[in-house]
């Protein structure tokens, strides 16, 4: 059985998948926001991250600290092979649940 | 200085370094109330994931937190206010109450008839009131009387209760007429010593009276109600 991935990591693997070599705390979170339509705090894009990399989905590189960060460095993820197949699976079974669901049937949104 | 502290704060609580470089570098476009809701709603998240991680440090740190704060209240709450010295306790009526005994016998029991005020300009919460009676002539314990809650929720300022009877459970028992009983030659005098507390101040000494060689009203017996620990038994007359 392949484990389904939580809302707010899917979310958040997909904005990192889309972003490419851009993909930062920052830039996710942005990411992540406009495709909820509500905010979404950076610590939580963190905590997503840093679990998603504990589980090996994601890996991160630590770019150049530039002054309007305050002297901190830029931390960009991005989606390791193990990554891809969860969201593979996680849509996987979305699908399969959402056809199985009369009222969503035919549905193409 | 302010932004200074709260980056401290989130790094404390296990935030990164880019974290908390990405939130310097979009709060410099929006406005202060984004970058403080983003420190509010991190407090959160990152004190759950350490919870998570570090139950029983958090478990532990709650506990003694939660002490501190107790043993603070505590004292603040006995430190502020006037002592218990303040409520002003009246002796309103006193006397002996006929009560039946077996056998066809008559208990007189020492009562008094007391009310409390609050002469302060706070309201007071959680009166007490001990009433100890002792013989007069060698001074030992007939019974306590501990009535707790008096005044129900709280006395307010200037205000005060309605007459509270508290009587002994023991005096003396003898055959008779009541007022036959109080001239018996082996009849002892009695007298009470009153005690007061409120909320979680010392109890305080208000005072002894002596309790007249009389008989007190039965309609003051009749709302008699609290019963007390034993103590000396009755004299027999």
């Amino acid at each position: 059985m392949k484990a389904v991935l939580p809302t707010l990591d899917l979310l958040v693997l997909l904005a990192v998948l889309q972003l490419g070599d851009e993909a930062y705390g920052v830039s996710v979170a942005e990411a992540v926001t406009d495709a909820r339509g509500a905010d979404v705090s950076m610590a939580s894009v963190y905590v997503a991250l840093e679990r998603l990399e504990e589980r090996g989905l994601v890996r991160s590189t630590l770019g150049e600290p530039t002054p309007e960060r305050g002297g901190r460095a830029k931390r960009y993820f991005t989606v390791t092979p193990a990554g891809l197949r969860a969201v593979d699976a996680t849509r996987a079974v979305l699908t399969r649940m959402w056809a199985a669901v009369p009222a969503f049937k035919g549905d193409a949104r | 200085m302010m932004r200074a502290l709260s980056e401290w704060w989130l790094s404390r609580l296990g935030a990164s370094d880019a974290l908390i470089g990405d939130l310097c570098e979009v709060a410099a476009r929006r406005p202060a109330s984004w970058y403080w809701q983003q420190v509010a709603s991190g407090t959160v998240v990152l004190t759950m994931r350490a919870i998570r991680r570090e139950p029983w440090t958090w478990i532990r740190t709650a506990a003694v937190l939660a002490g501190v704060v107790l043993v603070g209240a505590s004292l603040l709450s006995r430190s502020s206010g006037p002592g218990a010295e303040a409520l002003d306790v009246r002796v309103e009526a006193s006397g002996w109450l006929p009560m039946p005994a077996p056998d066809g016998r008559v208990r007189m029991i020492p009562a008094v008839v007391v009310r409390v005020g609050n002469p302060t300009a706070r309201r007071l919460a959680g009166v007490q009131l001990n009433v100890v009676f002792r013989r007069a002539n060698d001074g030992l314990e007939w019974d306590s009387v501990w009535r707790p809650r008096i005044g129900g929720r709280g006395l307010a300022p200037g205000g005060g209760t309605e007459t509270v009877l508290v009587a002994s459970q023991h005096g003396h028992v003898g055959s008779g007429a009541p007022l036959t009983l109080l001239e018996h030659p082996a009849f002892v005098d009695a007298r009470v010593e009153l005690f007061a507390r409120y909320g979680a101040r010392e109890w305080a000494r208000l005072g002894t009276f002596d309790i007249p060689r009389t008989l007190a009203r039965p309609m003051a017996a009749a709302r008699s109600g609290h019963r007390p620990m034993r103590r000396l038994p009755s004299t027999v007359l």
